[in-house]
């Protein structure tokens, strides 16, 4: 599903966000991407958005090269990827219902359609009830509900969170974690970036650790803090 | 594009000028103050080059013509001025038909009694395509005025200084008592003619006298030209000016909505379809602010127009354009200005925010 050959990103004051690195992810895995700040994970979210492009190597999403793609490609890349992010990004003069709509809007969905589904998925994140709601009524874990409803009406194969729960309290944190798991058992191939330690340690997915943009370790039901064991075996 | 994208498009940039009030307040004066001086400038340029046209047509070029010539001659002459291609009106006018202007000029009856004895001159009245090449052209009915006394005459010219002496031959014996040029120095053109050829005090009998304003002419020529590089420089900085300061004021519309295209480019929007919505909050802009300039200049200039067509004084020098005719043009050409002006300023606005 998504495959990264031999890539690096060097940015324009220098910086190495991401040094020859390869990582294939299958579909329909639960993929957690660990590191510290500035590690390289939000460089590698942003490859495969396509915000970035890389400096060398091959990202191929679905069988496609993403490298290769022209400017007005790029929105139908990004079709195929839904996207959460820490600070959730909803629309504030928008209602629950309409922020979802929209992202339907955009890619020129029948309203018939529109009409059917969005409820659908509002109730499925559990916020049948909030539609005429906006965003500054809601808590935080509301609206990130909101914005997992936004990522995947599109239904797209591949769901990338950007720390989706650095906002969120524990409990509403392990909410959010469990639809996200719901959204994984119906055939989403998941990307989550995060520091969240315990719903790492406890979810037991593959984990993949970056540092100074390399991938560090890469291992299938894993918790974060063997990152240290790892560290010492390395070096 | 789909009908319905389309309404989509129209609904979101129409709520969208809703959404920033103010913002969409002020750009719409914005542009209201711009095609405001567009239209004042446009107004005043239609002006002064239609009241330039209508004194630039009063001048014209009358060649007095002497008794001489007969009337196969006058009319060979008149065939040859239309035939010049910078020519655009030739009016013969008879001594019958100068006796009747004077009278209509001088209001008497006291002309009449010359109408058996009648001592004004034959004329042919000319109009040029273009005052500009009146100097030139008046060379030319110099040559022209040479030839045709040749014609009436009977006679040759000499081409040459009349030191040359193969011109000799075509002047007759008898005729070239004073024709002589001593000096090669001398380009003038020598006439064979008993009546001192090439003086400046050589009395035509043909075309007796060329008549036109040279001076007033050049002045006009000079204002002209002057006047329409002003107006075009100056509709040219203002449109740069307008533009500059829309682009800003939708610059902060759009800036105001960055996370609105941010999270459209995630859900994956084309870079159209986030910027139709723009582009039709600045078409609307434009032309609500194109329309009221359009309606008060229209008002105003109907009210000046009046006036100075019952001022008896300025009447009688020039007319202003009617209202009519100068609208007609300027309000559809302001409101595209308008919509273009918000079009541009939308598209370069948002340029930099769908680098995403």
């Amino acid at each position: 599903m998504i495959k990264m050959e031999n890539v690096t990103k060097v940015y324009e004051n220098g910086a190495v966000g991401m040094r020859d690195t390869t990582l294939h992810i299958n579909k329909g895995e639960f993929v957690f991407v660990v590191g510290s700040s500035g590690s390289g994970k939000s460089t590698f979210m942003r490859l495969l958005l396509k915000e970035v492009e890389p400096t060398s190597g091959k990202i191929i999403i679905n069988g496609t090269d993403i490298t290769k793609l022209k400017r007005r490609q790029i929105p139908y890349l990004r079709r195929k990827i839904g996207v959460v992010f820490q600070d959730f990004r909803l629309l504030p003069s928008k209602t629950v219902y309409e922020n979802v709509a929209f992202a339907m809007q955009v890619i020129e969905t029948n309203p018939k359609i529109i009409r059917r589904n969005v409820p659908q998925i509002l109730a499925m994140v559990g916020l049948g009830k909030k539609a005429n709601a906006y965003p500054n009524q809601l808590s935080g874990g509301e609206q990130q509900r909101v914005a997992l409803a936004r990522a995947i009406i599109n239904r797209p194969p591949i769901l990338l969170a950007d720390e989706p729960t650095g906002n969120l309290d524990p409990e509403t944190a392990w909410e959010i974690m469990e639809l996200i798991q719901e959204i994984h058992r119906n055939g989403t191939t998941v990307v989550i970036s995060t520091h969240a330690k315990d719903i790492v340690d406890k979810m037991q997915k593959r984990v993949v650790t970056i540092n100074k943009g390399s991938v560090l370790r890469d291992i299938e039901g894993g918790g974060y803090s063997d990152e240290a064991k790892n560290v010492e075996i390395l070096y | 594009m789909k009908l319905r994208t389309w309404k989509y498009f129209i609904n979101q940039g129409i709520s969208g000028i809703f959404k920033n009030g103010l913002m969409s307040f002020a750009s719409t004066a914005i542009v209201s103050a711009c095609i405001f001086i567009v239209i004042l400038s446009l107004c005043i340029i239609t002006n002064v080059n239609y009241i330039m046209q209508q004194i630039e047509s009063e001048i014209g070029i009358t060649l007095y013509l002497g008794e001489k010539p007969t009337q196969a001659n006058v009319d060979s002459l008149i065939t040859t001025l239309k035939n010049m291609p910078e020519v655009s009106e030739v009016t013969f006018i008879s001594a019958d038909e100068a006796l009747e202007d004077a009278k209509d000029i001088y209001n008497t009856e006291f002309l009449d009694g010359l109408k058996d004895d009648n001592p004004l001159p034959r004329s042919i009245e000319l109009k040029l395509k273009d005052i500009k090449l009146q100097k030139l052209f008046i060379k030319k009915l110099e040559q022209l005025q040479w030839e045709f006394e040749e014609q009436i005459l009977g006679i040759k010219k000499a081409d040459t200084p009349a030191t040359d002496s193969a011109n000799e031959q075509v002047i007759p014996q008898s005729q070239t008592t004073t024709a002589v040029q001593t000096s090669s120095l001398f380009t003038e053109t020598v006439y064979a003619n008993e009546l001192t050829l090439g003086d400046k005090d050589y009395e035509f009998q043909g075309i007796e006298l060329i008549s036109h304003a040279q001076q007033l002419t050049d002045t006009l020529v000079t204002i002209d030209a002057a006047f329409k590089i002003i107006s075009i420089t100056l509709i040219a900085i203002l449109s740069i000016i307008s533009i500059g300061i829309i682009m800003n004021t939708i610059k902060l519309t759009v800036f105001v909505r960055k996370n609105e295209i941010n999270i459209m480019k995630y859900v994956g929007a084309t870079d159209w379809f986030i910027r139709w919505p723009f582009i039709i909050e600045g078409i609307v802009i434009g032309l609500v602010g194109a329309i009221l300039p359009s309606i008060i200049c229209t008002l105003g200039y109907i009210k000046i127009y009046s006036l100075f067509e019952n001022e008896y004084i300025l009447k009688n020098i020039a007319h202003l354009k009617p209202a009519m005719d100068i609208f007609t043009v300027i309000i559809p050409i302001s409101l595209l200005i308008g919509m273009l002006i918000g079009a541009i300023g939308s598209i370069s606005s948002i340029r930099k925010h769908l680098k995403v």
